[in-house]
């Protein structure tokens, strides 16, 4: 069997590498214009002519020293399962920053193949690179591509292939230190030739890390070794600092080699578009008129139409069909009971809202895309930072928009612990999907003129809650001074069909999965806990789940929702958010998928008031098991756990009960 | 006919929720949502294989 050839995809964080990884492999792994979206490395396999290729795309990092997880992640595979080949993706549009990487990688002694990437948007510029004389230099081949619109394929992978097979050795370009680095060079690789650990590095490099002071290195070294090694030369200056310039001054050298820059100085789209997105007054305000024209286009353009047709193939056609052939093929009525109403009434009580989900998702996804995402984070560092949290802890934020579970996950990406806990805790007050449908059927119901603004005021109040939890958090549990914010800002880009395609995509199908199965499996225990007791069938006021709804109810009263169908939803919700609305469409017997009756349903139980209270309380309590779970994962602490639980059990009863006793003073 | 017909969705409908939640109880305590969908490893290149999760015993932070 022909051998595999090994290839590290590597390079700056938003410099394309997910969307080549991609486009290479056939995967469709979330792509966003911003960086830091991916954590760990992952893998995929495929052929080129009759090599077969396993491409492991690594986290984006800006250098290799071992400081954050990312870069941990990726010198450790690199060390480690040592590649035939580093890709290295990187963007042409910022040459000088990318190359710092490039170097570092080829002094790692791996073979390296360079992807020049975003050569549109570099030709756009007016700016023209020497792909030959850039790859002369480097002693690397260099392959000009555009990675979201890959025809060059081809190309890069024949590059790839040649470069692992090369039998006449591999000869990296060296940076020239100078004399003064050169000889330490030389003495501290005398100094740990010896160490049989370190046989695995490449020893030049091995030699810069230590002089470099790298705390992951100098730990495999000896007290004896360490004595030896001064940080300093004979004028004062840093080693360190005297390499990282050494670098930058080669790089500075190629780039005015290579570049011919007939823009400089010539204002981008991008910073026009910034001078207003972005500015200091203007920005935050902006980005909640954009986030209330997203709310708007979701919920009174496009949403509620779609709605409204999903709604009747699931309370008219499917139900009514269903219901048609049970009793023609003379099934028993209770079965009839829990398919119609306890099946198609769970299942297609959730999935009337899919319209809705998948409306949203294709807004954000054109503002992710399109890169303005990532100047909200930018924007937010500000607020951020007043609170004591970087700016970088405002993009798991953002992610929890979909998801809070892969939301808290991306927390890794922070450097400080304090900031990385705090993130955690206050993240389940950012509303995910999930939590859609109670709104959706609420506002509707309830706010039928101003469904949007309900809803973008729900989102709104978690937002402050968590900016306000975190503010408190960062000022008692987990002091410290806040990280500046390093972030890149790619330049806008027209968002790409494909791309908000797999963005959508990905938010349809987790619901669709999610209805299927979860919801499926919920939607039938319930039925049966809504339809027996201890004595056998019985009417719904005397279940076992009235039971438990009855007993939870007194709790709610005060927040206007006493009522043991609501409560009972809430108990349910911590399986999954969804459940809320599926248990509610069988507990009130509103019939199958009913968006509408059920609504009519709930206005017997419901005021405006208490309907606005229980979305508040539904977007603050508890999350979903799921995000517990992670909370527990990632925390690593069970006392951390249940405290999330407790604190936000109580702020959810604490703020609902405000919303519904100080809104009952206005409402009357 | 109707009888047998009973028995035979009530079993699936059954069997298919007993399964799910079994499915889904193994997926928590993996400590991953109980959706399944996959998105997870998707937007941030998490891998069951390779998760280290966050420092663990951690509790005196």
């Amino acid at each position: 069997m022909d051998k595999q050839i090994k290839v590290a995809l590597a390079g700056n964080p938003n410099s394309g590498k997910t969307t080549l990884f991609n486009e290479l492999t056939g995967a469709r792994h979330y792509v966003g214009n911003w960086p830091g979206v991916t954590v760990e490395k992952k893998e995929g396999g495929f052929k080129h002519g009759e090599e077969n290729i396993l491409l492991t795309d690594l986290p984006g990092i800006y250098s290799i020293s071992p400081y954050t997880m990312e870069e941990i992640v990726t010198r450790k595979y690199i060390i480690d399962e040592k590649p035939d080949v580093i890709l290295n993706i990187v963007d042409a549009s910022n040459l000088e920053r990318n190359l710092y990487l490039t170097i570092q990688l080829i002094e790692m002694g791996r073979p390296v193949v360079i992807a020049l990437n975003m050569m549109d948007i570099v030709e756009k510029k007016g700016i023209g690179i020497d792909i030959e004389a850039l790859s002369k230099k480097l002693n690397a081949p260099v392959v000009p591509i555009t990675a979201s619109k890959m025809g060059e394929k081809g190309q890069l992978l024949d590059a790839v292939v040649e470069t692992a097979k090369k039998s006449d050795g591999y000869y990296p370009t060296e940076v020239d230190y100078g004399q003064d680095i050169e000889k330490k060079i030389v003495e501290t690789h005398k100094l740990i030739d010896h160490l049989a650990c370190l046989g695995r590095f490449n020893h030049r490099w091995l030699s810069l890390r230590v002089i470099e002071e790298d705390i992951e290195i100098m730990n495999l070294m000896g007290s004896g070794q360490k004595a030896y090694l001064d940080p300093e030369n004979s004028h004062g200056e840093r080693y360190e600092e005297l390499i990282v310039k050494k670098k930058y001054e080669f790089i500075n050298k190629l780039v005015d080699a290579v570049v011919v820059d007939k823009s400089r100085d010539k204002e981008t789209v991008s910073d026009k578009i910034d001078k207003i997105a972005m500015n200091r007054y203007l920005g935050l305000p902006i980005f909640i008129l954009i986030m209330m024209g997203v709310f708007a286009f979701t919920f009174d353009v496009v949403g509620n139409r779609l709605l409204d047709l999903v709604d009747v193939f699931f309370s008219e056609i499917l139900a009514n069909a269903a219901f048609d052939w049970l009793t023609g093929a003379g099934v028993s009525e209770w079965l009839i009971s829990l398919v119609v109403e306890g099946v198609i009434g769970g299942v297609g009580g959730i999935l009337v809202f899919l319209p809705n989900i998948a409306t949203l998702f294709f807004a954000i996804s054109i503002l992710e895309d399109s890169g303005y995402m990532a100047r909200v984070a930018f924007i937010m560092d500000r607020t951020m930072r007043r609170i004591g949290l970087s700016g970088k802890a405002f993009i798991p934020m953002v992610l929890g928009f979909g998801c809070n579970v892969p939301a808290i996950m991306s927390t890794r990406t922070l450097e400080n612990k304090q900031d990385r806990m705090t993130a955690i805790l206050i993240n389940p007050f950012i509303s995910c999907s999930a939590r859609l449908p109670v709104y959706t059927l609420f506002a509707s119901a309830f706010f039928p003129r101003n469904k949007s603004l309900v809803v973008f005021s729900l989102y709104f109040i978690g937002i402050a809650v968590a900016v306000i939890v975190a503010f408190v958090f960062k000022r008692t549990f987990f002091k410290s001074e806040p990280i500046p914010l390093l972030i890149e800002l790619p330049p806008y880009r027209i968002p790409t069909a494909k791309g908000i395609g797999i963005h959508v995509w990905e938010r349809v199908k987790e619901f669709i999965v999610k209805a299927g199965t979860l919801i499926f499996a919920a939607s039938i225990v319930i039925w049966f806990l809504l339809n027996y007791n201890f004595a056998g069938p019985a009417a719904f006021t005397d279940s076992f789940a009235a039971s438990v709804g009855k007993f939870l109810a007194p709790m709610f009263a005060p927040l206007g929702f006493g009522n043991w169908r609501a409560a009972l939803s809430l108990l349910t919700g911590v399986v999954a958010k969804e459940v809320i609305v599926s248990n509610m469409s069988i507990a009130y017997g509103a019939g199958a998928g009913s968006g509408a009756s059920l609504a009519d349903a709930l206005s017997a139980s419901f005021t405006s008031l208490s309907a606005y209270s229980f979305m508040v309380y539904v977007l603050l309590y508890i999350p979903c098991i799921g995000v517990i779970s992670v909370i527990k994962k990632e925390t690593g602490s069970w006392k951390w756990t249940g405290f999330s639980i407790v604190y936000q059990l109580t702020l959810a009863w604490v703020i609902a009960f405000g919303v519904y006793q100080i809104g009952g003073l206005f409402v009357g | 006919m109707g009888q047998i017909l009973t028995l035979a969705i009530a079993a699936a409908l059954i069997s298919y929720a007993a399964y799910v939640i079994w499915k889904n109880i193994n997926r928590v305590k993996k400590g991953q949502c109980p959706g399944g969908c996959g998105n997870c490893a998707k937007s941030c290149g998490y891998r069951e294989e390779n998760s280290k999760g966050g420092d663990e015993g951690d509790d005196d932070l």
